[in-house]
């Protein structure tokens, strides 16, 4: 059976064998992908009421402010990642924190967006 | 190439991005020595696929979407570009970031990990899910477009 591997590990299926480093940097990225989310989310608030400033210089740096803001959201993705794996423990072992902040944090920034849009 | 299939690009990429995550699913749910690769691959396709949506959706929006944006904007159904593609365009960025998370987290250790798989399944729910949001509202969009060329035929 393909599961008994799974069965075969401690009482909630969590701890076993080596930790890869894929191990422990999938839920580092999961963790930052809902907090990228969010800051993402207030960069549009930010933005749009901002508009001789902070949408203005983001135009001004690539050309179109979408551009800017999809490069500020990798470079925040690929920070926040490595800070999560480097300083949060057990990471791999917490799937209620990191599935928790993924979906949590694409909820609220999705929330937000849609929101200040909508309203 | 014509900005037409250029725009239909953008969709269809999506889609296929949303089909090879369903994929991932269903393999994760089954996993086994046999199929580890298939999820790897699935994951990695999807990733790409939903990459080339948003960099082909991406470049439309910031070459040729200006015409429309007015056109919708004067048209009858407003909200399809002030809510739904404000929206859009926004919340495709976290779909990007968690189809990038996908094969990170399909290359995790899935067949003894309980919570490497788990992390699996989310992602690719949440990948199925905003992409399905995206095209809906990619279809809105569309229908904005067209009601306001129908109103100014009327008119």
């Amino acid at each position: 059976m393909a599961h008994t591997a799974h069965s075969s590990s401690s009482g909630a299926g969590l701890s076993s064998g080596t930790v890869t480093t894929a191990d422990r940097l999938a839920p580092a990225f999961a963790m930052s992908a809902g907090i990228t989310s969010v800051l993402s989310a207030l960069l549009v608030v930010l933005k749009e009421t901002n508009e001789d400033t902070i949408l203005a210089w983001m135009k001004a740096a690539t050309g179109h402010h979408w551009v800017t803001h999809g490069i500020i959201d990798l470079i925040l993705f690929v920070v926040i990642a490595m800070l999560a794996a480097r300083y949060v423990d057990n990471l791999e072992d917490r799937p209620g924190l990191t599935i928790g902040t993924l979906i949590g944090g694409v909820a609220v920034g999705g929330l937000i967006i849609v929101g200040f849009f909508g309203l | 190439m014509s900005k037409e299939i250029i725009l239909m690009l953008h969709p269809a990429f999506g889609v296929l991005g949303i089909l090879a995550s369903v994929w991932v699913f269903a393999e994760t749910l089954n996993v086994s020595a046999t199929n580890t690769i298939r999820i790897r691959a699935a994951a990695l396709l999807s990733a790409g696929f939903i990459w080339l949506a948003y960099i082909i959706g991406g470049y439309w929006y910031v070459v040729f979407y200006a015409a429309d944006k007015a056109l919708i904007k004067a048209g009858p159904w407003p909200f399809a570009h002030s809510l739904v593609m404000e929206s859009k365009e926004h919340l495709f960025l976290s779909l990007l970031l968690v189809a990038t998370l996908l094969p990170l987290a399909a290359f995790a250790n899935l067949q003894v990990r309980k919570s490497a798989r788990q992390l699996v399944y989310w992602s690719a729910l949440t990948v199925i899910g905003l992409g399905l949001v995206m095209e809906g509202s990619g279809a809105i969009i569309g229908l904005g477009a067209k009601v306001a060329l129908l109103a100014q035929q009327a008119g």
